[in-house]
């Protein structure tokens, strides 16, 4: 019995303990070497697109809100009737309501026009998507300034284009009283010169 | 800086040129031992080479994540012994669908077919495959290269009661199978 698992263990040693062809370790080793030189390969791909993904999208963050075209504010846009067009871009000395604020994005170009011609008019007015320029007439701007000054002095003194118009009584009091009756005359139809006959 | 980046580079370097080397020198132990191995499933010396190639791809792929790497070669046979089996369905597949063709032009035996071929040797790996699969892989290595019951049990990762256990239990049944 023993002898015959011996043998059985012996047959199969024989069908099993075969030596591998000639050059089988040295194409194994080849075989190794070219995955690992494909593997490199492709991290070194992966990497670089990685990297060339990271910096495409860093670079879009940065740069492209500032490179976004603008869009045109319309005209209809300005509320107190007064047109970019018309409002001169230096004010007088005290014309500006925020003379220490910074230059709002969208006027960058105005400014830099400005540099270049010395111009006074603003040709186009463009602005960012959610950056209003607010443009103030340079009276009002006058005006504004001097009441702001005077509420600080504690004394509001009104000037007269604005207080009064006639000396009398302040404007705001002129213009809440009753208007004048309105007297409508008596209308009377004269006939018409071909109709005195029939 | 660039001092410090170059030693880093090179301590990457040489750590991976450390690595190849040791994983070349396992290669040279272990090539037939996983040839064996592949062999023992597939019984084709050129679908055994290539099983046994797969095997050496796939273990230098995860070789930095061996941690005990005196388990290579455990480790490597596990490895070919899965791949061999895969790869022995697969043929299976592909030789049904070939059938028509192999039985056209089937090829002129040599001598190891031979040997395949004698009734003796084509029942024994008859016996073989019907044995359940951890009495096989115990049986063929210990056949593999004169294995004793330690070495069977250092390569499985098991103890050495139990591949007594499987040994004795698998002789047994190879008996009954070929009577």
């Amino acid at each position: 019995m023993t002898r015959d698992r011996d043998d059985v263990l012996a047959e199969l040693a024989a069908l099993v303990n075969v030596e591998p062809r000639a050059g089988f370790t040295a194409r194994t080793r080849a075989a190794v070497t070219r995955d690992r030189e494909a593997r490199t390969a492709r991290r070194s791909r992966r990497v670089a697109s990685i990297t060339a993904a990271v910096a495409a999208v860093v670079l879009a963050v940065l740069y492209v809100p500032r490179s976004a075209p603008a869009p045109i504010e319309p005209a209809s846009s300005t509320p107190t009737g007064v047109t970019s067009r018309d409002v001169p871009l230096t004010p007088p000395s005290s014309g500006v309501a925020q003379p220490d604020a910074p230059p709002a994005r969208g006027s960058q170009d105005v400014d830099a026009r400005r540099g270049r011609g010395g111009a006074r008019q603003v040709a186009v007015t463009r602005v960012g998507p959610r950056e209003i320029e607010v443009v103030i007439d340079p009276r009002q701007a006058v005006l504004l300034r001097a009441v702001i000054e005077q509420a600080r002095a504690g004394e509001v003194v009104l000037p007269p284009s604005l207080g009064r118009a006639d000396g009398d009584e302040p404007l705001a009091i002129r213009e809440l009283q009753e208007p004048a009756p309105v007297v409508i005359s008596e209308i009377t139809i004269d006939p018409l010169p071909g109709e005195l006959g029939s | 800086m660039n001092e410090r980046a170059d030693w880093s580079a090179a301590y990457l370097v040489s750590g991976a040129d450390e690595l190849d080397r040791e994983f070349d020198v396992r290669m040279s132990e272990s090539g037939t031992l996983v040839y064996r191995v592949a062999y023992s499933v597939l019984r084709n010396h050129s679908d055994a080479e290539d099983v046994a190639q797969e095997a050496f791809l796939r273990a230098h792929r995860r070789f930095t994540a061996l941690r005990d790497r005196d388990r290579f070669r455990a480790w490597l046979v596990r490895i070919t012994w899965r791949l061999a089996l895969d790869w022995k369905r697969g043929r299976r597949r592909r030789d049904r669908r070939e059938e028509v063709v192999a039985r056209l032009a089937r090829p002129v035996p040599n001598a190891e077919d031979d040997l395949l071929e004698s009734d003796r040797a084509r029942r024994l790996w008859a016996a073989i495959d019907a044995l359940p699969d951890k009495y096989r892989l115990v049986i063929v290595l210990g056949a593999i290269e004169g294995h004793g019951v330690g070495d069977v049990a250092a390569l499985l990762g098991v103890p050495a009661g139990t591949v007594k256990s499987r040994l004795f239990e698998a002789r047994r049944r190879l008996q009954e199978l070929l009577r």
